[in-house]
């Protein structure tokens, strides 16, 4: 019970914080920096928060160190969405994208985590 | 030229303001959308940290959720360009995401919560530094130039 409570509290809390920081992002020109806030760290702030709060900073900082090879993968993600998003639109892009981001976080994750 | 500036990447002035107006574009739907999508990828990650331990949920914290519904809604608002500029932004975010989550590795250890409001101050302070050194610095520094006219032959 208390794990399907913490998983809504961090849904509740990552969904809240995107949303902040998409009106930021939204409210804010050049678009080049507004960029900067569509991979600000909403969902982990909530996240590492709740596991914080929860279970203590153990759990919480061994999820952080993680997350680098997720970073470095969302790297390769927008690399390959900039390239792709003029010549093929943001669907397309984005599939492709993901695929980068796959390939470049389970490199990053088999190198820095195993 | 700025090679970012011959891509298209960089246009008008570089030095970041509010435009609150902007916001009326935007509908409740919008951000709906990003609610939807920032809770679902939360969700994920922590279904993930249970069932396949703390290191998969930690990866996908970071994994990219938001950005393809944000480029979509760029796209059909603002056009192609416009959301492979915002894209260039992020791959700023995104690399200022890496300090965040090696401060964040640390600090929870060291410093307890702290370590975590340690963690996005670093992310501000990184993603407005590599902002400053790789868009506006180029752009200021060629001003001067590009505004010199001949006066004379």
């Amino acid at each position: 019970m208390k794990e399907v409570l913490l998983i809504g509290l961090k849904a509740l809390a990552g969904g809240t914080l995107v949303v902040a920081f998409a009106v930021l992002s939204d409210a804010l020109k050049p678009k080049t920096f507004a960029g900067l806030f569509s991979a600000a760290p909403s969902v982990a702030v909530a996240s590492l928060g709740v596991t914080t709060i929860a279970f203590g900073t153990g759990k919480a900082a061994q999820a952080a160190g993680a997350m680098v090879a997720g970073a470095i993968g969302l790297v390769a993600f927008c690399a390959a969405a900039m390239v792709l998003e003029r010549r093929v639109g943001a669907l397309t892009s984005s599939a492709v994208a993901w695929l980068a981001w796959f390939v470049a976080a389970g490199a990053a994750s088999w190198a820095l985590l195993r | 030229m700025n090679p970012l500036e011959r891509l298209g990447l960089v246009v008008g002035s570089p030095t970041p303001r509010l435009n609150l107006n902007a916001l009326k574009r935007q509908g409740p739907r919008d951000y709906l959308m990003r609610f939807a999508f920032g809770a679902v990828i939360a969700a994920v990650a922590a279904i993930a940290g249970l069932g396949v331990g703390d290191r998969m949920g930690g990866v996908l914290l970071a994994f990219p959720a938001i950005l393809p519904a944000s480029l979509t809604l760029i796209e059909r608002k603002e056009g192609r360009r416009v959301a492979a500029i915002d894209a260039m932004g992020a791959i700023l975010g995104s690399v200022a995401l890496i300090g965040f989550a090696m401060v964040a590795s640390w600090g929870l250890r060291h410093w307890s919560g702290v370590g975590l409001a340690a963690a996005a101050l670093v992310w501000v302070v990184l993603a407005s530094a590599l902002y400053v050194l790789i868009v506006w610095l180029p752009r200021r520094r060629k001003s001067p130039l590009a505004r010199a006219r001949p006066t004379s032959r």
